[in-house]
């Protein structure tokens, strides 16, 4: 049951398309990047990996402690 | 020999990356060389100082890439964890080499990544692989995540053969990217981490008390705490004991918005956490960016981090005619604590170079660790970026 919610929740996000090529100026900029830039935000990570419980989500590197 | 090591992998990385590029000759940019910089203090006397160096080479322009970073943590501490265990001052280093490959076929972008971290008394592997596909156009993008670590645990000046302990951690990632209309966008992330094995710090000795001391401090009219608790403690100290296994599960959103009056965008994210340790913890962040022109972009964030911590943290640990508590720890990180973070962040962009400039303020506040109440972190970050 559940794998058919999560298809269809799928299928549904992908049936919402809207912007079109011409529509993504707003989107192509680099404050809109969801990722960030990757090595600036990796070192961040790991330095809030080390001092926070919490494991996952956006961010914390694995890898030795380096903290304390 | 971690040296050769490293050059030895950056330099197959790179030689991959040449080989490539007969293939892609009329792309504009396809390197990326990247410095950055961390610098961390505060005030339970903790400094670190993290430079790092990573190159790329765009193997396609849907996200293909390989890429090399070296990263490097110089650590120097006389913090309470350390001097409560009676020892001065320690200072380490910690080497950390990621290399990741990714090529994209169509609208799937599978990709491959190793990671190596050392420090005298911790070594890790980790490899990762992940995929993520555009779902019927680019605006639902998929991604899936899956990595495992194999640590090494030592301990400082004493030969693997005397101690030497194992941690095994699995991470698996689902997150969803969509793009609402064309000025916002949502992602969705669901995580799971399992790590199985020694999870202890071998350098940590809980102090234990019994109500007899606990009562004698409350009679003096002393509050147990750094300075205090060795009054008041039993003579034996034991090692730390946690779980052998640890369970964890992150869900967390992520929503971008394009304002035209900034001009430029606010994020917000908002995290969960939870794990079988009991440990429970929401973070919540914002961002705001200013693009003042086409080079120059200031961004104002601040972050909340709130937790409760796991199961058997105790401020002080008592023992009763059952003997000690089978679960002790002092690491505060499983602790009760919240953190609140204030930054500011400016980046500048030319042609081909790019560089930035980030400060910020962290200021954590324990509402039940015996040996500190609070600590303010100031954290700096600068780095220079060459795309040619």
């Amino acid at each position: 049951m559940k794998k058919y919610l999560l298809v269809l929740s799928l299928t549904s996000l992908a049936a919402c398309a809207t912007t079109k090529p011409y529509q993504r100026a707003k989107l192509a900029k680099v404050s809109m990047s969801p990722d960030g830039d990757e090595d600036r935000n990796a070192l961040r990570a790991h330095m809030l990996g080390t001092r926070e419980g919490a494991i996952g989500g956006f961010g914390h590197g694995g890898g030795g402690c380096g903290c304390n | 020999m971690r040296l050769q090591l490293t050059a030895l992998l950056v330099a197959g990385s790179l030689a991959a990356a040449t080989w490539q590029e007969s293939a892609l000759a009329d792309e504009g940019a396809p390197w990326k060389i990247n410095t950055d910089t961390l610098f961390y203090t505060d005030t339970d006397n903790v400094m670190v100082v993290s430079p790092q160096v990573a190159v790329h080479r765009d193997l396609d322009e849907d996200g293909g890439a390989v890429s090399a970073r070296v990263v490097v943590d110089a650590v120097t501490a006389a913090s309470v964890d350390v001097v409560s265990q009676a020892t001065n001052r320690f200072s380490e280093v910690r080497e950390e080499l990621n290399l990741g490959l990714a090529k994209a076929f169509g609208s799937n972008l599978p990709s491959l990544s190793y990671r190596y971290s050392y420090e005298p008394d911790y070594v890790s592997h980790g490899i990762g692989v992940g995929f993520q596909r555009q779902l019927g156009s680019s605006d639902t993008t998929l991604g899936l995540g899956y990595d495992i670590s194999l640590d090494t645990v030592g301990y400082t000046g004493t030969p693997t053969s005397a101690f030497s302990k194992k941690l095994t951690s699995h991470g698996g990632a689902l997150s969803l990217t969509q793009v609402i209309d064309p000025k916002t966008l949502v992602r969705v992330v669901y995580t799971l981490s399992v790590q199985n094995g020694y999870m202890e710090k071998a350098y940590r000795f809980v102090p234990l008390f019994d109500q007899a001391g606990i009562d004698a401090a409350r009679a003096d009219g002393v509050k147990l705490n750094l300075s205090t608790f060795d009054q008041y403690r039993l003579p034996m100290r034991v090692n730390e004991e946690v779980p052998d296994t640890r369970i964890g599960h992150a869900g967390a959103v992520r929503l971008l918005r394009y304002i035209d009056a900034l001009p430029g965008s606010f994020r917000l994210d908002y995290q969960v956490f939870a794990d079988s340790w009991g440990v429970r913890a929401h973070t919540l962040e914002s961002n705001v960016y200013w693009e003042k022109s086409d080079s120059h972009l200031f961004s104002v964030y601040s972050r909340f981090y709130l937790q409760q911590g796991a199961d058997f943290w105790k401020r002080e640990y008592l023992v009763s005619a059952n003997g000690f508590p089978h679960y002790r720890t002092l690491d505060r990180d499983l602790s009760d604590y919240y953190t609140v973070t204030g930054g500011l962040r400016y980046e500048w962009k030319g042609d081909s170079l790019s560089a930035y400039l980030d400060g910020s303020a962290m200021e954590t506040v324990y509402s039940d660790y015996l040996f500190l109440s609070s600590r303010l972190a100031l954290i700096a970050q600068a780095g220079l970026h060459w795309q040619f």
